[in-house]
């Protein structure tokens, strides 16, 4: 199966001190449709890869492509054009912008994308159906309980298609009944839609049902598991 | 020190950039979705922005009401000098030292304003050692003024305390040349007239027209043994009304370098020294409003930044580009520094007129003072938002949604070093 997003040699090392190596080497190839998962114990460097394959942030070696296009050839904004319309983040805290109701979070992304605002308008509300926020389109993300904002989010990451959905710790905040109601969700745009996933999480409901699982440890991969149906599409 | 000065120079290239038409056009392209984010971030925060906004608006104010006070005096100091005798306007100006042109000199000098060539040359006079003045019919430096009487050929003005020491009167005659290696070489002047002299420039001088002067001193040059001739070296020069004293000053000692100015005394000087003293405190306070009202405004775009890191960075990782977000910061700020400023404007109108019919204070709001407010605030709007922007622009989505430390270069030694704190 054709790997969709591949990292090679990936470090990052934080300049504190003496330097710290947040993540050493990772090589990674995450398959289209795949729904992988990442765990491992704290500070082992889960959330820094993630950040590293969205291109929030840039390696100190190593390289990322995502759908051929390799990171270190982009420059800030290619990069940025890159996170707009090819990947969709989803956080531990949300981080909806506060003065945005709901349905302009999920249209923001379209939006910067360029996209016709009658389209844009469809979208939004196709979304927020599929997440069930319809009912709170209109209210801003402190009128909303930690579970609804998570939905929106998750409606905001998939707004432009992406090729890949990153999710660090998605249900980091949640309480165990809205964890679930993320994690079908997720499970279900993987399963109906084919998008392909990449989830931080210590919940073992994600694991349990997904095609990969990554164990990280001082900032390696200590153990990859690949389950059967891996590449669901 | 070295580094911090690169981070500041490479911050005024990329200002300077993100300011290029064609970036500006393509955020323009992006208003639609940058315009109501902007202004729903400065509605969602009213009490804050409201507080920015009269802050600049208060600098504003003061900064009309105390121009509006000092233009007014200076009006109205300039008007009560008018009444002495030379006129208020006049510089007098000398070329001297080696190698200097007078005439492409004086090319150059006409962009000063209105001038007038006056021969002065150094003379053996039957009186001793003095200045040839020689004067246009219409010179305003004839003690009678341009609109007076002035002496006919031949005939000189000779100060009354020069010409009581040298014990002349009217009438008498007065020899004017130079020394040769044959002895004395001059002519005859007529005394025509005593005068006062209010100024140094003119108290040891002999008066005489300009024709007479060039002539006398043309032909003191010509002879086969003769010394060249005296060289002239002085040039009236006025102020062009609307140009300050101090501007034609400087600007004179850029074109004449080696000349020296002779003004001291004049009542163009008086008067520029009475205004000046009126006018030192009131600048000191206009820069201190303004720099506190510029700091107030940073100080809270600042805050502004600080408080919505994880929001910026949130938009930074959905797409925005690192410009657009620069962008979106000025724009909060500018349209909060917009609202600051019109109401500083009507304000600074209003207070004036309060003053004005409340007080004996001459005052007088001009255009050019609007106009100053305008570009100050608009200085001080863009100094406050430049940092916050900046610091956001350069930041990586990562570093803004983490909310970790902001510095001016996120990557270089600068981050590492770290002593500053960061913001
Ligand atoms: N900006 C930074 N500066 C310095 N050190 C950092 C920075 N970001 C992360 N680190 C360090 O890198 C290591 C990995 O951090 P990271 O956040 O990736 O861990 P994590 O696996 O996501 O942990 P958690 O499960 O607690 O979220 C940690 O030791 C952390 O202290
Ligand atoms: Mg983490």
């Amino acid at each position: 199966m054709k790997a969709i997003l591949e990292a090679t040699a990936l470090g990052r090392r934080f300049p504190v001190g003496e330097g710290v190596w947040a993540l050493k080497r990772v090589d990674l190839a995450v398959p289209r449709g795949a729904f992988v998962v990442i765990t491992g114990p704290s500070g082992c460097g889960k959330t820094t890869l993630l950040n590293l394959l969205g291109g929030l942030d840039r390696p100190t070696r190593g390289d990322v492509v995502l759908k051929g296009l390799a990171y270190s050839r982009l420059d800030e904004s290619g990069l940025a054009r890159l996170r707009r319309t090819e990947i969709g983040f989803v956080f531990q805290f949300f981080n909806l912008l506060s003065d945005l109701t709901a349905e302009e979070n999920v249209a923001l992304p379209m939006r910067l994308a360029g996209l016709p605002p009658a389209e844009i308008t469809s979208r939004t509300a196709a979304l927020l159906e599929a997440t069930g926020m319809s009912h709170r389109a209109r209210h801003t993300p402190h009128e909303l309980s930690g579970g609804e904002q998570q939905r929106v989010a998750v409606a905001r990451a998939l707004a432009n298609d992406p090729a890949i959905v990153l999710a660090d710790e998605p249900t980091g905040n949640l309480d165990s009944k809205n964890s679930e109601d993320i994690m079908e969700l997720f499970r279900r745009f993987n399963r109906e839609k084919g998008q392909t996933f990449v989830v931080v999480s210590h919940d073992p409901g994600f694991a349990e049902h997904a095609d990969m699982v990554v164990r990280m440890r001082d900032g390696e991969v200590q153990a990859l598991e690949e389950r059967e149906g891996t590449g669901a599409c | 020190m070295l580094s911090l000065l690169e981070v500041l120079g490479q911050g005024l290239v990329n200002l300077v950039r993100s300011l290029h038409p064609r970036r500006v056009r393509e955020f323009g392209r992006r208003m639609p979705l940058y315009g109501p984010l902007a202004l729903r971030a400065v509605k969602r925060r009213p009490l804050r922005h409201l507080l920015v906004g009269l802050c600049l608006a208060a600098g504003v104010v003061v900064y009309l009401t105390l121009s509006a006070a000092s233009h007014g005096s200076a009006v109205d100091v300039a008007g009560r000098t008018e009444a002495l005798r030379l006129p208020a306007d006049v510089l007098a100006f000398g070329l001297g030292g080696e190698g200097a042109r007078p005439p492409e000199d004086l090319a150059w000098a006409a962009p000063v304003g209105g001038f007038e060539v006056f021969d002065r040359w150094e003379a053996l006079t039957s009186a001793g050692r003095r200045w040839v003045v020689g004067l246009a019919p219409d010179s305003r430096l004839w003690p009678a003024g341009p609109d007076g009487p002035s002496p006919g050929p031949g005939e000189a003005l000779v100060p009354r305390r020069l010409a009581e020491a040298a014990g002349l009167e009217p009438g008498d005659l007065l020899q004017v040349g130079v020394e040769t290696p044959l002895g004395f070489s001059g002519e005859a002047f007529v005394v025509a007239g005593l005068f006062e002299a209010h100024d140094d420039l003119l108290a040891e001088s002999v008066l005489v027209g300009l024709e007479d002067s060039l002539v006398l001193r043309g032909r003191l040059g010509a002879g086969p043994t003769g010394p060249a001739g005296p060289r002239p070296d002085a040039v009236a020069v006025w102020v062009r009304s609307g140009s300050t004293l101090r501007q034609t000053l400087r600007r004179l000692e850029s074109y004449f370098p080696e000349a020296a100015l002779w003004w001291e005394g004049l009542p163009a000087q008086v008067s520029y020294r009475a205004v000046g003293r009126l006018l030192s405190p009131a600048r000191v306070v206009k820069a201190t409003v303004l720099m506190l009202a510029g700091l107030g405004v940073f100080n809270v775009m600042l805050l502004s930044l600080l408080q919505r890191k994880t929001q910026l960075g949130v938009l930074k990782a959905l797409g925005a580009e690192d410009d657009e977000v620069f962008h979106l910061l000025f724009l909060e700020g500018g349209l909060v520094a917009a609202g600051g400023l019109v109401l500083g404007l009507v304000g600074g109108w209003a207070a004036v007129r309060a003053l004005d019919v409340s007080s004996e204070l001459p005052l007088m709001l001009t255009p050019s003072a609007a106009a100053g407010a305008v570009v100050l605030a608009v200085a001080c709007f863009y100094m406050a938002s430049w940092l916050p922007a900046t610091l956001c622009r350069r930041a990586t989505p990562v570093q803004l949604m983490a909310g970790r430390r902001l510095y001016l270069d996120p990557h270089s030694t600068c981050a590492q070093c770290g002593r500053c704190g960061g913001f």
